[in-house]
């Protein structure tokens, strides 16, 4: 847990160092450096592991449940 | 010209140009008529297969089409079907000697097995079902930096259904370079098998079953978060999620076998136990990162509930762009997860009626890894067509029950009205 | 990058386009072309077919304006205004008598002369939307009309558009927004002794306007006096030896042309003028 926190502060921190400008979004605005660029894909992953594991959560709420077995 | 009105003269022109140039370029504001809102249609589907055990065929449409000035609403249906058979924790040995038995393997070829007691059972539980499933969501920007929407849920299948609602804001600040996200939802689940649910411990060949009828299951699930941009090449994710459950929870479908600790032959099976709430934790992190062309994803989740069920879970993503449109994408998903605190292979004998049992895999100590390929082809700048296949190993770490195969292949067609590029209903900053 | 080029307003024209949307970036062009062409159609003096062939053929009757036409005239009245009568669109006149090539003809101070009585903004009778010339007077807006021209396409592309456009009609330039890079847009400043050969100046810019006045060769040089072609309408004289080249950044095209041209008419004190406004400005 110790080391998340840690994690944390420093990403905040390299993050708030240098500001990049609206025309430095060129990259980080296109569809494959979203972070979940395939809703499509991501959303079968997430239910087959619901389905087939223990674990859920993480990546957002809301998405429906299902009695899968 | 005097020297006075030399200063006031930039002024001047300005006010006189405001005759002349309405708005000015830079602050018309943008009525939008129907023909300037984007739309998004995606639609994929799906074969999983596991070897020798269940398949899906499932099939999701998904529409959002923009209906005002940063208003968005989105449409989703999916339809799936499920056959075949699913371990449902029922084991036994072959017996040493004596009494009538047919052959006992849980991927043989005759599945049924006769106790003394002359009950019998099938290690595998047969599913045949089709669920159907819709999303309707609304959102928008209700501040330039401040991004809400509300989302409903429906599902239906044989014996499950499900209603929910939720919603999401998203908070841009310090310049856009932090992200703060919330979300909450409420999911109402029915959990009706054919006969109703079984009466929790009771033994599966008894004379006089006893139903319960529908079990219901209540969810609660929020997510608090904040994405931060690294540099122009980098963004990184942390998120905490807690999620409540209430209510039956226990799985009608699956037993756990009795087994006599002096013969290690079985003696009983019962319907499993577990208990009726459960708090869930996660915390995900997730990071993007742009090479020169490639894309690398990659995530970790940290997963601990109050049944003692704790996870790893990794993923890594390599997206390698190849000539014009065309990537291939590789991806690796390692999970580890350590099982409830009451899962049992087997119990020793009667349980107590205060405790809890299970001896559903799932909730087991588990080793899950994936390995998938997906290759994309942009075809214009508004059709993204893509083939992904997937190899996934589930083993046991305590290597009690055998290890479970699956595939995976999934199409997938993406198609915009015009080039999108956040999936948001405004043009970057 | 896409650069749309189209000849306009007897200047060549371009509009750079930095967008992924290539199906928008053309439509973008198209609307971009057809507006300067629609500013040019209705505001050029050499056509028989627009309100200001009916404006300097109205032989002393009122002429009522549309819209846009009145809302540049009371900007001309503006400027008039603002530069006691410096900058004044009836004094389109003497390019009868001035022909600025270069060479030594200095115009008949007569002819000069004669012109005069139909010269001077304060002598037409304005009441919006109603415009009176009186008879042998004649208006042109020439001297802003391709910076508006500028402006006016700016505005178009803005409503689809907040980056990525520049636009440059015959050295008049607006930028929407630098390039989707980051970069902004590099303009160089031609050399007014090497005219289309030579970029004396290099300037990077990223948003509003930027236009330049300067004489090209256009000038009359006699005696070592050079003559600038821009023309004082109360004497009917050029500025003395102006400076070669004045360029200015502003809010808007429209704007930074005005300034250019009034700094051009302060001759050696265009540099005070522009430091006065706190504009940036290069003077060459």
């Amino acid at each position: 847990m110790k080391t998340i926190f840690i994690l944390l502060f420093a990403i905040l921190l390299t993050g708030c160092m240098t500001p990049i400008r609206p025309w430095e979004r060129d990259l980080l605005a296109q569809q494959k450096m979203q972070l979940i660029p395939d809703p499509m894909q991501s959303e079968v992953s997430e239910k087959i592991a619901y389905s087939k594991e223990g674990s859920t959560g993480g990546l957002g709420v809301g998405g429906g449940g299902c009695g899968c077995n | 010209m005097q020297l006075d009105k030399k200063r006031s003269i930039r002024q001047a022109l300005a006010l006189a140009t405001c005759g002349v140039l309405a708005h000015g370029p830079l602050l018309l504001p943008v009525s939008l008529q129907a023909a300037d809102l984007s739309w998004k249609a995606d639609m994929t589907t799906l074969r999983y297969a596991e070897n020798g055990r269940v398949s899906v065929s499932e099939h999701i449409a998904s529409f959002r089409r923009e209906v005002g000035e940063d208003e968005w609403v989105s449409l989703k249906f999916s339809w799936d079907a499920i056959t075949g058979a699913s371990a449902n924790g029922a084991i036994f040995n072959p017996p040493q000697s004596g009494s009538s038995q047919t052959v006992t393997s849980p991927s043989g070829i005759s599945r049924t097995y006769q106790t003394g007691q002359g009950q019998t059972v099938d290690p595998l539980t047969t599913f045949k079902d089709t669920r159907v499933a819709a999303q309707v969501s609304n959102g928008q920007f209700l501040t330039p930096t401040l991004k809400g929407e509300v989302v409903g849920n429906l599902s239906f299948e044989n014996d499950y259904d499900s209603y929910g609602i939720g919603g999401n804001l998203s908070w841009d600040i310090l310049q856009r370079m932090t992200t703060l996200t919330g979300g909450l939802s409420l999911d109402l689940d029915k959990v009706k098998p054919f006969d109703g649910n079984p009466k929790e411990f009771e033994s599966i060949g008894t004379t006089t079953p006893i139903r319960l009828g529908q079990g219901e299951k209540r969810t609660i699930q929020s997510i608090i978060g904040f994405s931060q941009v690294i540099n122009r090449k980098t963004l990184t994710q942390l998120n905490y999620s807690l999620t409540l459950n209430d209510g039956y929870l226990t799985d009608p479908y699956k037993f756990i076998t009795v087994v006599d600790p002096a013969l290690g032959a079985p003696t009983d099976y019962l319907y499993e136990k577990r208990p009726t709430s459960r708090v869930r934790n996660a915390i995900f992190w997730n990071t993007a990162h742009h090479f020169t062309e490639d894309v690398v994803h990659f995530s970790y989740r940290y997963y601990w509930d109050d049944w003692g069920v704790r996870s790893h879970t990794s993923d890594l993503r390599y997206r390698l762009m190849l000539w014009r449109g065309h990537s291939l994408q590789t991806s690796f998903r390692y999970y580890t997860q350590m099982a409830a605190d009451f899962y049992q292979y087997s119990l020793p004998g009667q349980p107590l009626p205060s405790s809890f049992a299970s001896a559903d895999y799932r909730l087991g100590h588990l080793i899950t890894q994936s390995t998938g390929i997906k290759y994309s082809i942009h075809m214009g700048q508004q059709v993204e067509f893509s083939l992904r296949a997937d190899i996934t190993e589930q083993s046991d770490a305590d290597n009690l029950f055998p290890s479970l195969g699956i595939t995976l292949f999934q199409a997938t067609i993406s198609i915009s009205d015009r080039v999108d590029y956040a999936q948001s209903g405004r043009a970057p900053p | 990058m896409k650069i749309g080029r189209f000849q306009a307003m007897a200047s060549p024209c371009e509009v750079f386009i930095d967008h992924k949307d290539r199906h928008l970036t053309n439509k973008l062009l198209q609307l971009a072309e057809a507006e300067a062409l629609r500013i040019e159609q209705k505001f050029s003096r050499y056509r028989k077919d627009n309100i200001i062939f009916q404006i300097n053929n109205a032989n002393g009757q009122p002429i009522q304006l549309d819209e846009e036409t009145a809302n540049l005239v009371d900007f001309a009245d503006a400027c008039y205004q603002m530069s006691d009568g410096r900058f004044d669109i009836t004094s389109g006149l003497l390019r009868k008598v001035w022909h600025f090539d270069g060479s030594d003809n200095l115009p008949d101070p007569e002819a000069i002369k004669a012109l005069l009585p139909r010269i001077g903004w304060s002598k037409v009778k304005w009441q919006r939307p109603n415009l009176t010339l009186p008879a042998g007077m004649e208006i042109d807006l020439g001297g802003i009309g391709k910076e508006y021209a500028v402006d006016k396409t700016a505005e178009i592309l803005s409503q689809y558009l907040s980056t990525g456009v520049m636009i440059n009609y015959g050295g008049d330039l607006f930028a929407l927004g630098p390039q989707i890079n980051g970069a902004p847009w590099n303009v160089g400043i031609d050399d007014p002794n090497a005219t289309g050969e030579q970029v004396v100046v290099q300037i990077s810019f990223s948003k509003g306007g930027l236009a330049t006045s300067g004489d090209a060769r256009r000038y009359l040089l006699k005696e070592g006096v050079r003559y600038g072609h821009i023309l004082d309408p109360r004497t009917g004289w050029p500025v003395l030896n102006p400076h070669r080249s004045v360029t200015v950044a502003a809010r808007t095209c429209i704007e930074a042309g005005m300034l250019a041209t009034l700094a051009m008419m302060q001759g050696s004190d265009a540099k005070l003028f522009l430091e006065e406004q706190g504009v940036p400005f290069w003077i060459i």
